[in-house]
């Protein structure tokens, strides 16, 4: 019973640590999707301001920084092929980024619900960690991708290793195993007459 | 296994499936899992209050049956 309640009383800690995160992401995404529309009308895009979608966008938006460094005349001068084609990566990473995002608030907004219906160790919880355990694998490799293509684009290589995605997703997995062990924990008390 | 003879008891004393579960406070679907040997497991507060529903000893509902002498 203490083992149970210790994971009661972790698994709800991480969550609302978790829906914390996903606030604070939510507000950031929509911050960065009003910059794309306002920017891209004005003609020129504000590449710092792309920071707000995260590290792994920040890679990028790093590298397009020193490409136009490197040209003398910051990136609205530089090179307009290198510059269109990192405006196209930046919009395609930045739908990446807010697909996952809104994959990833559907599972915490459902795993919200459970719990606020005092439904902990469910089945459907399993389901919605694994679905966020996905999310941030495919966060970390489209980060690799999309840093090594506006390296190539840019030819400005970063080697530095970002080992924070890899954390996330391995916080995650130990939420999702928690939540497993739990599920099954409640199963064998349910079977219990 | 272990089998538990609770319809014998019921019928013995002449009560219905329904109101044993009321008297033990559980649902008539979880009584129906514990008379066919589907349950995982009885609590100790559950068997109490078998016992003192149906007026007899934890040896009365439930039974050892080797599985040799099962088959």
């Amino acid at each position: 019973m203490e083992a149970k309640a210790m994971i009661h009383g972790v698994t709800r800690f991480a969550l609302s640590f978790l829906h914390v995160m996903c606030r604070i992401g939510q507000l950031a995404s929509v911050i960065a999707g009003i910059l794309i529309v306002v920017t891209a009308t004005q003609g020129h895009v504000l590449w710092e301001h792309m920071t707000l979608y995260g590290k792994n966008i920040d890679q990028l938006v790093q590298n397009a920084g020193v490409a136009g460094i490197e040209t003398g005349n910051g990136l609205n001068g530089a090179d307009s092929d290198m510059a269109s084609a990192l405006l196209v990566l930046v919009v395609i990473a930045a739908v990446y980024a807010l697909i996952l995002i809104l994959i990833g608030l559907q599972a915490f907004i459902k795993l919200i619900k459970n719990v606020k219906a005092g439904h902990f160790f469910v089945a459907d919880n399993v389901h919605q960690l694994r679905r966020l355990v996905w999310i941030e694998g495919f966060d970390l490799v489209g980060g690799w991708v999309f840093s090594l293509l506006a390296a190539g684009v840019t030819q400005h290589y970063d080697l530095s290793l970002d080992l924070e995605p890899l954390v996330q997703l391995a916080v995650t997995f130990v939420i999702y195993i928690l939540m497993k062990y739990g599920v099954a924990l409640q199963q064998d008390a349910d079977a219990m007459i | 296994m272990i089998e538990v003879d609770l319809d014998k008891l019921m019928l013995a004393r002449g009560m219905l499936g329904t109101d044993l579960a009321a008297a033990i406070d559980i649902t008539p679907a979880n009584l129906s899992i514990l008379k066919t040997g589907k349950a995982k497991g009885v609590r100790f507060n559950t068997l109490a209050a078998l016992c003192q529903a149906l007026d007899c000893q934890p040896g009365d509902i439930l039974r050892y049956v080797p599985d040799q002498e099962r088959k």
